[in-house]
Formats: C-alpha cells, sequence, structure tokens
C-alpha cells in the first residue's frame, strides 16, 4: 500500500505540467522568433551581396571582352556625351604571320523586356550564339526618369539601365540591377567601370 | 530510499534532453549560416584575388614592354624563380615570334588568384639603314646589276669591292621588297634578297643571289616622312653659271633650279626642304660634307635631268641624307606631259641615304650608289650598282627602336598552375617570398645569341656579338641595332 502511493505521487501535478509547458512554449517562441528575424536579416543581407556580386561580375565581364576588343572595331564609336545600349565589337586573337587576327563579331546589349544583358556571337550570321549574362536590368540607370533631363547627374541623357559611352578607345560601361528582396523592399546597385581596349 | 532516487533520475533527464533537442537546433542552424556565410566570403575574397593577380600579370606585361624597348628579351623571371610584386608574384616569358616581333605571356599569382596575359609587339626602327634596300612595292634589276654591301666604319671613300661574293665576310647586303623581287641576266645580290610574304624572287639566265631566298614572314614598314618646319624663302633659280652655297639656317625653299653650268653647293652643317629640285642639263649639285652632314627634303619633285651631275668631293656616305615625300605621277611643269615624282638620269656616283618611300626611283644603266636606298619602287638599269653601307645603320642620330603593340588577350592559365588554385602562390611554386627578386632585377637573360650596336654613356658606338648572358646590358645607353636568335644547345 505505502507502495502504491509513493508511486502515484513521483508523477507531474497539473500545475507543474502547465507551468513547464508554458516555459517550454515560451522558450520556443522566442527562439523562433529570434530565428526568424535573423533568417530574414541574413536573406536581406544575402540578396544585397548576391545582387552586389552579379553586379560585379556582369561588369568583369564586359570589361573583360571590351579590353580585348580592337578599339577600331567599336561599333557605334559615337563619342561622349551619347550613350548606347548595344556595343558590337571584334576581339583581338593575336598575331599570325606576322598579321593581327581578329574574331567574328561580338555584341553586347540590354534586352529591356527580359531586363537581360546579353551577349550574342555572330549576330544576323549562320552560328550565332547568344548567352545571358545577367539578368534584373534596370530599364534606365538608377535615380534616372525617362524625362529628357540628367536627373542623376552623370552628363548622360535619359541613359538605359546598361549604357556604354565611348570615346578614343575607352569605354565608360554604366549597370544599374534592381531586384525585390525577401522583405518586399527593393534593392538597387549601380557600378561603373572605365575600360581601355588594350588593342588599337 | 532507493525507489526516491529512481524517481529523481527521471525528472532530470527530461529536462537535459529537451535542452539539448533546442541547443541542437540552434547550433544547427547556427553552423548553416555560418557556412552559407563563409562560402558567400570566399567567392567575394576569389574575385578579389582575381584582380590582383590580373593586375600582376598587366605589371608583368609593362615591365615586359620596357625591357623591350631598353632592348632586352622581355622575358623576366621563371616559374621556378618568378618577380615578387607587392604580395604576390609574376614571370614573364618571351618568344621571338618573326624577326623583330615579340610574343610576352606574363602570369600572375596573389592569393587564390592567377591570370595570364599575352601580348605581342613588335620592334620598329625610323632609321633608314636600318631597312637594308628596299624597294617597298617592288624591286627590279637589270642586266648586270649589282646590289652589295660593305662597311665604311666612316671612312669616306670608295671602297675597293670584291667582284665576287666573299662568304667569308660579315658583311652582306638585304635586299628587301614587300612583293617580287626580279634579277635580270647575270645580275648579282651579295647576301640576302627577301621579297614579300606573298612575293618571290625572279631569276634571270646567270643571276645570282648569295643567300637566302625565302619570302619574309611579315612585311616589311616604312616609315612616314616627318618633313621640318623651316623658315620660307620662295623660290631660287641659279642659272648664270656660277657657284653658289647654300649653308647655314636651313629654308623651305619652293622650287630649286640650277641651270646649265651653274653648281649648287648644299654645305653642311645643313638642314633644308624644298618643293622641287630640278637640275638642268650640264646643271651641278654639290654636297660639301666637311664640316657636317647635310639633311634635304624634296616635298613634290625630283628632276634630275639628263646631263646633269651629283658631286660628292669628301665620297662620304653620310654626309647626305635624302628624303624625298613626292608621290603620283602628273603634269608638274604644266608642259602637257605627265612626270613621275622621280626623274633621275644625273651622272656621277652618288654617297648617301635616299629615302623615297612613295617614288619610283629608276637609276640609270651604269650609275653608281654608295649608302643606303629605299623607294616604292626600286629599278636599277644594267650595270647599275648599289653598294650598301653597313657604317649608316644605326648613324641617324634621330632614330631609336621603337616598340609598338600589335595583340594583347586573355590566354588560359599554365596547366601546371592551374593545379595549386586554392593554395598561396609562394607554396604552390615552392619560392621562399623573401629571396625573390624585384621586377627590375629578375630580367631574363635567356640563352639568345644576340647582335647589338650600342652608344655607351660617352657617346662611343660599340659593337656586340655573342651570348646575351654575357652582354652587359648596362654598358648600352642607347641600344641602335638588336638581333637576337634563340641560342642552339652545342
Amino acid at each position: 500500500m505505502r507502495r502504491a502511493l509513493r508511486s502515484a505521487r513521483a508523477g507531474f501535478t497539473l500545475l507543474e505540467t502547465l507551468i513547464a509547458l508554458t516555459v517550454v512554449g515560451l522558450v520556443l517562441g522566442n527562439i523562433v522568433m529570434v530565428t526568424r528575424s535573423t533568417s530574414d536579416a541574413y536573406d536581406e543581407e544575402m540578396s544585397k551581396a548576391s545582387l552586389e556580386l552579379q553586379l560585379d561580375q556582369t561588369l568583369d565581364r564586359i570589361a573583360l571582352a571590351l579590353m580585348s576588343a580592337s578599339a577600331a572595331s567599336l561599333q557605334p564609336g559615337a563619342a561622349n556625351p551619347a550613350f548606347h545600349s548595344t556595343l558590337s565589337y571584334a576581339q583581338n586573337l593575336g598575331v599570325q604571320a606576322g598579321e593581327v587576327v581578329h574574331g567574328a563579331p561580338e555584341r553586347i546589349s540590354l534586352r529591356i523586356e527580359g531586363g537581360e544583358v546579353v551577349w550574342v556571337e555572330r549576330p544576323g550570321e549562320p552560328g550565332e550564339r547568344m548567352a545571358t549574362w545577367t539578368r534584373s536590368v534596370r530599364e534606365f540607370l538608377e535615380g534616372e526618369l525617362q524625362n529628357g533631363v540628367d536627373d542623376n547627374g552623370n552628363g548622360l541623357v535619359d541613359e538605359s539601365g546598361l549604357a556604354f559611352v565611348i570615346e578614343s578607345g575607352v569605354v565608360r560601361v554604366l549597370l544599374t540591377l534592381e531586384r525585390n528582396g525577401r522583405g518586399g523592399s527593393s534593392l538597387t546597385y549601380t557600378r561603373e567601370s572605365v575600360v581601355h581596349c588594350r588593342n588599337s | 530510499m532507493k525507489r526516491t532516487t529512481t524517481v529523481h533520475h527521471a525528472r532530470r533527464g527530461g529536462v537535459l534532453v529537451a535542452t539539448l533537442v533546442a541547443v541542437l537546433a540552434v547550433g544547427g542552424l547556427s553552423v548553416c549560416l555560418l557556412e552559407l556565410d563563409t562560402t558567400r566570403l570566399k567567392r567575394q575574397v576569389a574575385g578579389i584575388d582575381n584582380k590582383r593577380a590580373f593586375n600582376l600579370a598587366e605589371a608583368g606585361l609593362a615591365e615586359g614592354r620596357f625591357a623591350v624597348e631598353t632592348g632586352h628579351s622581355g622575358a623576366i623571371g621563371s616559374e621556378t624563380a618568378p618577380a615578387r610584386f607587392g604580395d604576390g608574384l609574376f614571370w614573364v616569358t618571351a618568344t621571338e615570334l618573326a624577326p623583330n616581333v615579340i610574343g610576352l605571356e606574363s602570369t600572375g599569382m596573389a592569393g587564390t588568384g592567377r591570370a595570364t596575359l599575352s601580348l605581342v609587339l613588335r620592334r620598329t626602327s625610323r632609321d633608314v639603314a636600318a631597312l637594308g634596300v628596299l624597294g617597298s612595292s617592288q624591286v627590279i634589276l637589270g642586266a648586270n646589276a649589282r646590289v652589295d654591301a660593305y662597311d665604311s666604319g666612316g671612312a669616306p671613300g670608295v671602297p675597293k669591292l670584291p667582284e665576287r661574293f666573299d662568304p667569308t665576310s660579315s658583311v652582306a647586303v638585304e635586299l628587301r621588297s614587300n612583293g617580287d623581287i626580279t634579277l635580270g641576266d647575270d645580275a648579282r645580290v651579295f647576301g640576302d634578297a627577301t621579297p614579300g610574304p606573298s612575293g618571290s624572287v625572279q631569276l634571270g639566265d646567270d643571276a645570282l643571289v648569295s643567300g637566302s631566298t625565302a619570302p619574309a614572314s611579315i612585311e616589311t614598314e616604312v616609315a612616314v616622312i616627318e618633313t621640318p618646319q623651316l623658315a620660307a624663302a620662295g623660290d631660287l633659280t641659279h642659272t648664270n653659271g656660277s657657284r653658289r652655297v647654300l649653308a647655314g639656317d636651313g629654308k623651305s625653299w619652293g622650287t630649286i633650279r640650277v641651270g646649265k653650268n651653274s653648281t649648287l653647293v648644299l654645305r653642311g652643317p645643313l638642314q633644308m626642304s624644298t618643293h622641287a629640285l630640278r637640275v638642268e642639263d650640264g646643271g651641278r649639285v654639290e654636297v660639301d660634307s666637311t664640316s657636317g652632314p647635310v639633311e634635304l627634303h624634296v616635298t613634290d619633285w625630283l628632276d634630275l635631268q639628263s646631263g646633269s651631275h651629283w658631286s660628292f668631293p669628301q665620297e662620304d656616305t653620310r654626309g647626305l641624307r635624302m628624303f624625298v615625300s613626292a608621290t603620283g605621277t602628273r603634269d608638274r611643269d604644266n608642259n602637257g606631259t605627265a612626270d613621275a615624282p622621280i626623274h633621275w638620269q644625273a651622272t656621277g656616283i652618288f654617297f648617301g641615304t635616299l629615302y623615297a618611300p612613295n617614288a619610283r626611283l629608276a637609276l640609270p644603266a651604269g650609275s653608281a650608289l654608295y649608302g643606303a636606298v629605299a623607294a616604292g619602287i626600286l629599278q636599277l638599269g644594267d650595270k647599275a650598282a648599289v653598294h650598301f653601307d653597313a657604317a649608316l645603320r644605326g648613324s641617324d642620330p634621330t632614330s631609336d627602336l621603337e616598340v609598338e603593340r600589335m595583340a594583347w588577350k586573355v590566354v588560359e592559365i599554365p596547366r601546371e598552375i592551374a593545379r595549386d588554385l586554392g593554395e598561396d602562390p609562394f607554396t604552390a611554386l615552392d619560392v621562399a617570398q623573401n629571396e625573390l627578386k624585384p621586377p627590375t632585377l629578375a630580367y631574363a637573360s635567356a640563352d639568345y645569341e644576340i647582335e647589338v650596336e650600342y652608344v655607351d654613356a660617352s657617346g662611343a658606338k660599340h659593337k656586340y656579338k655573342g651570348r646575351e648572358s654575357d652582354f652587359d646590358w648596362k654598358l648600352a645607353r642607347d641600344v641602335q641595332k638588336l638581333r637576337r636568335r634563340e641560342q642552339k644547345d652545342d
């Protein structure tokens, strides 16, 4: 009889259970809240970092292509302050039998519908090759509106999200990427790079 | 008592399990976040390292180009002993792709970044004599015409040249064209006759080229003539049968006309230009280089009529440098007949350098020219001779070796380097950072056979032929001529 009473008393009382559940609930709730806010902040930072990385990589890719290009092959070759959202060029492939050899024509352009930077080799010719170098390109450069005014004060009027400014074998490349963050906020980044064509 | 203890154990275990679950969940999440962040950081660092490596490779190319400009091979360091630069390293390999065409390949390494860039350079010289004997479009030698070479060493006078080519002689002519070279019957070339890349050498009966007739791999470039800006002086007509001396400050004349029995003396040092130089039958032009050389620019018409005469009392090939920028055939004297830019019927042995890259120069039968000549089309009449003076090479004080860029591109990094992408460059190459030399001390003097003409600090001219590794480049203040061939192992 004494043994049976002792076993029954060994369990939790209702009060103990309720308190324990409440404490556990509070702890778990806090953990979830902290985790979620951390995760949101992390996602936000990751989105920013990813967009910046994407922007840098795209600009590096464009810069590398233009560095190897022959300056004389740049089309259109209009000078500052005009800008272009499309640039054609030919790579210098080296020297064979004393003569400089050029590659097939290539083109980098902004496809506004998809917000894409598109690279095309042999555009419009048989054997045409195409690749999308990046997405999320803004229609207009950051701070610019379609109003015939230089809103962002960079010397260009109503320039597109990808803009080339060409002057004597030097190409100024401007690019703006825009993407919605996880929290619904809009992330916008702009970079500018000045590329000297290494080949005349 | 024993049972009470058992109950206490069961209750402590429940809390422990719950705590462990919570800690593990939070820990796992933290590890995941940390891993993601580390990956992102690694990508960013790799991007930065690649840019640094790219910049190092660019620095290598710039240093290599400077090395070529100063007469070196362009090679800097090597994979086993690269040049230290900042906290990274680079080395540059140089290859002679063709005569005077150098390929540089620079590999830069920094952190985990690797980059290899290629640059092709071409050495050029504005020294006319460096071209040898040139007809940039075509060379035509008449019957029994002769083109050979000698080395005056700066001494004046008509040299005694052998009748036959001496194979032991170190002096041989380089007769060049970007088109064909045609030799008439019994014509002789004592040296190489080098046609253009798509040209050929055509030999008449018993014609002879003692050296190579292989076509050039690239075309010979001719420099544009830069006519000096001098004080304008109008026309000069000298027809009174006397001697008239032009000396002192150079002028830019309109048309100079020298009439019958009249002599025009060009006394050096003198730099002058003229729109047209016309020497009529019986007229004479004398070059007096006793006190210095004469530089004469003819911009539209060189008309040396039949019966006119050249005179070079000093017989010095350095005494006259004549530049004829005239081009195109048209009626220059308004007599209804088209006139070529150069009409050369003068008698007398010519001494000096004649440069007319856009005109046809036809030397009349039996004429002789000592020095150097370059023309658009070079034609020698029967028994005419051009004797190239090798001493003129590099004698032009205004001409230096120039280096121009032909091609730049990104190339794949060497395979053996690509294996250790994650490693520190010094570890990957197994070199000690503090033992590596800076770029300027890492110029590689590979085993090249070089032939260099240079001016030392005192202004004296020297020649060196031999292994590059045995040559002290510090001696050369100014490199005037350079040939480099890969040293073959014995």
